[in-house]
């Protein structure tokens, strides 16, 4: 059973039906965020429940087979994309950038009025190795969570991928690039345009996420968007905060790992908008 | 050693697990004492497997061991993971003819 409140006309009907699906899903999979964001019941459980792992049963079935018909052809093209531009010294970046943004996103840290987010880490990702080998890293550590730790739902999978891994890698990188070209070049602009993009990709996941609710008939628009965006709105600038402060890290600790990105300049990343 | 900072960045990963998931998942009921006062408890429905559920290792029961041990595998998994697509795309272009910068 999924709630047995579609029937009725209460204008908030939309937003319980959608709290009942996340919380008979969520349940379903114990999911960690939930159990954190829980603990303070003030706010409302549409507001609280939400993050952007989306568990099956979410999205209906043509619109998760879209998302992962569209997030299979962005990874097809990140890996050649990859291929292309990768350096060799930027593996082991790789392997320490997808590591640091799965722990990261193990702690939630507490937003306004009892909701809490977590970092997506998207924009960190492609500051670092660029915006294809981002998306490669956001589709291994969103994959894991869902095939190991059961963080989000297999068939729910691709949207997942697509709407934290791919639209704020790419989308947020093209942000980012920009915001670098306004403020005087990445060397001077590097922090504010990293935290500019960060906000920016977390608030287009959730824009994305919003979207195939709505496609999916899962919850009007009315009522889904401004949910939505206003709470990503506050754990964007965690989002922020948390991606300045690793980039800070590095530039004291290791700055020669800020150049690894454009190490091989074989194919130059064209700014990418968002998908 | 400078070629071995990637060591470092492992154990900073390993730290956010070690010293803040334990704190992070200090209200472990939460979930369960909501979903009781909203009602909707027994319609919870059991993912229809599990290798490690909700950042716990089965078996392993201390609240804090079981994130940790499970966080830390995580971190491993995709630490390897990357670093091998990572060695393997690099190589594959290795012998494709482009040769290496």
């Amino acid at each position: 059973m999924d709630g047995g409140i579609a029937t009725s006309i209460d204008p908030l009907a939309g937003a319980r039906r959608l709290s009942q699906v996340v919380a008979t899903t969520y349940g379903g999979v114990y999911h960690r965020d939930v159990v954190l964001a829980l603990s303070s019941p003030r706010i409302d459980d549409f507001v609280r429940m939400f993050d952007l792992h989306a568990p099956d049963g979410f999205l209906s079935v043509p619109i998760a087979l879209a998302m992962w018909a569209v997030t299979i052809i962005v990874l097809a093209i990140a890996v050649v994309r990859a291929n292309e531009t990768l350096d060799e010294r930027a593996v082991p970046l790789m392997g320490v950038t997808a590591a640091f943004i799965f722990a990261a996103q193990m702690i939630n840290f507490p937003v306004a009025g009892g909701t809490s987010g977590h970092l997506l880490g998207g924009v960190l990702a492609a500051v670092l190795l660029g915006p294809w080998v981002g998306t490669l890293i956001m589709a291994s550590v969103i994959t894991v969570q869902a095939l190991v730790f059961q963080d989000g739902g297999l068939l729910a999978l691709g949207a997942n991928i697509f709407n934290m891994g791919v639209v704020g890698t790419l989308g947020g990188y093209a942000i980012y690039r920009a915001a670098c070209l306004v403020m005087g070049g990445e060397e001077r602009a590097r922090m504010p345009a990293a935290a500019i993009a960060a906000w920016a990709a977390v608030m287009l996941g959730a824009l994305a996420m919003t979207i195939e609710l709505v496609l999916s008939g899962t919850s009007p628009l009315e009522v889904a968007m401004p949910a939505m965006l206003g709470v990503h709105a506050l754990i964007g600038i965690g989002e922020a905060l948390i991606t300045m402060g690793a980039l800070a890290l590095i530039q004291v600790v290791r700055p020669d790992l800020l150049a690894l990105r454009d190490a091989r300049q074989v194919a130059v990343p064209t700014v990418q908008a968002a998908g | 050693m400078r070629r071995l900072w990637w060591i470092g960045g492992l154990l900073v990963a390993a730290l956010i697990v070690i010293v803040l998931a334990p704190l992070a998942s200090s209200d472990p009921d939460g979930l369960e004492r909501v979903a009781e006062d909203r009602g909707f408890i027994e319609q919870a429905q059991n993912a229809f497997y599990g290798v490690l559920p909700d950042y716990t290792v089965p078996g392993l029961d201390d609240a804090a061991l079981t994130t940790i041990a499970a966080g830390l595998i995580g971190v491993g998994i995709v630490f390897l993971m990357m670093w091998g697509l990572g060695a393997l795309l690099t190589r594959r272009r290795g012998t494709s003819g482009r040769g290496s910068s």
